[in-house]
């Protein structure tokens, strides 16, 4: 049963009411949140409101949840994301809520990586085996809530070039996630790390 | 914008990184660029991995207690639900009672004619009732015909105050609303609606709202959908 499946069905009893079923919910996606939460917001009490408000918004509004065509983790982590940002940024949440469904229509059915997300060492090695240039924006953009023109004024940088370390960095990450499924050893495996 | 400008800004977009004036530029771009889509698609599936990819973070113990103590406190009732004002209702005010009556009507004749089956309380068979989360007591009951809904009863649903009523909407498979049926229940709480699919329409739920009878402001209730529930 894929990641989706499981998520499917726990949504599925939250929206009858199935206390049991947000917590199980819980104990499989809590700490990922909480883990996001805090690396974005660096506050414990922070990342506990955003925490605590995402559950709350699934437990309400479940099937709203149910029918996203995204995978679950990655809605998971873009709404996780979007919260923290939001709060950095003192925007009104609910003006975030028309851009996300835009996204969440957008997104494939069924992505052919989604199945090595739930491995925590080989995302965590496609980060690291992609030049530091790129992994440091990555790091910028997602979990600080910089635009790329802040990055690049951070860093010191054309914008443009920022852009292209963005793209380089996610397709270097792909290209690595996809070679881990098709269970074949990434060229780039050792080459660049950190 | 451009094909090539617009191709340069997916990986910024996909990283939440584009400042808001671009992305409406861009989404502009997308919505005539399947490809762009695509490719924004792949994308984001790898950004969102990012969290994954952190040293996990232990969140304090006590925090499942309180989100499941606040979970339990947030089963309220509707009328507690923020309310944005719709135009032209006044003119609906009446169309539920005439489709629940007919709703009522066609039961009765698929009844006399065995195509429904209903238990001893008058309820069809075929469905369930299904808890309304967000409510105190309230349940809907949706019956079927060849699979797809054609009707829903409600249970214990408040009252609305007088100038409200509710509204139901359809969630399609596609992540759509729509906005349907206006209904009032009678005053021991119980409803009854009917339900004129399109042929080609999948739901995944419905949801109800409390929307004023008279108003100004186009759009349903500001924090949608207040109370959902499943199609099936």
């Amino acid at each position: 049963m894929t990641d989706r499946d499981v998520a499917a069905r726990l949504l599925q009893r939250i929206t009858e009411g199935d206390e049991e079923a947000l917590r199980i919910l819980w104990r499989e996606y809590g700490r990922l949140a909480y883990t996001s939460a805090f690396r974005i917001l660096d506050r414990e009490d922070r990342a506990e409101d955003v925490v605590q408000e995402l559950f709350i918004r699934i437990w309400k509004n479940a099937v709203a949840f149910h029918s996203t065509r995204a995978g679950f983790h990655t809605w998971f982590s873009r709404v996780v994301r979007n919260l923290c940002v939001d709060m950095i940024r003192r925007k009104d949440p609910i003006e975030r809520a028309g851009a996300i469904a835009d996204v969440e229509r957008w997104l494939s059915f069924s992505d052919p990586v989604e199945s090595t997300i739930a491995n925590r060492f080989t995302v965590r090695d496609a980060f690291l085996q992609i030049p530091v240039t790129q992994s440091r924006v990555l790091e910028m953009a997602y979990f600080e809530g910089l635009t790329y023109w802040e990055i690049a004024e951070r860093l010191g940088v054309p914008p443009n070039t920022v852009k292209s370390r963005m793209r380089l960095g996610l397709w270097g990450m792909r290209r690595y996630l996809e070679e881990m499924r098709l269970g074949e050893p990434s060229p780039a495996q050792g080459a660049g790390r950190r | 914008m451009d094909r090539d400008s617009a191709r340069e800004l997916l990986a910024p977009y996909a990283l939440g990184a584009l400042p808001d004036e671009e992305v409406r530029a861009l989404q502009e771009t997308l919505r005539e660029w399947p490809e762009g889509r695509a490719e924004l698609a792949q994308l984001i599936a790898i950004a969102d991995t990012l969290p994954v990819a952190l040293t996990e973070e232990r969140p304090a113990l006590g925090l499942e207690g309180r989100i499941i103590a606040k979970a339990r406190h947030r089963r309220r009732p509707l009328h507690s639900f923020k309310i944005a004002r719709r135009p032209g209702q006044a003119a609906l005010r009446f169309l539920p009672h005439l489709l629940a009556i007919a709703f009522a009507v066609a039961a009765a004749v698929l009844a006399v004619m065995n195509f429904v089956e209903f238990d001893s309380d008058g309820i069809p068979v075929g469905g369930r009732w299904i808890d309304l989360a967000s409510t105190d007591n309230a349940d809907a009951y949706v019956t079927y015909a060849d699979g797809r809904p054609i009707g829903i009863v409600f249970r214990g649903l408040d009252p609305p105050p007088e100038d409200r009523i509710y509204q139901l909407h359809r969630l399609r498979s596609d992540g759509v609303r729509v906005s349907d049926v206006q209904f009032r229940p009678r005053d021991d709480g119980w409803a009854a609606v009917a339900l004129v699919l399109p042929p080609d329409e999948t739901l995944v739920g419905f949801g109800i709202t409390l929307e004023p009878i008279e108003g100004d402001d186009p759009g349903p209730s500001s924090e949608f959908p207040p109370v959902t529930f499943p199609a099936r």
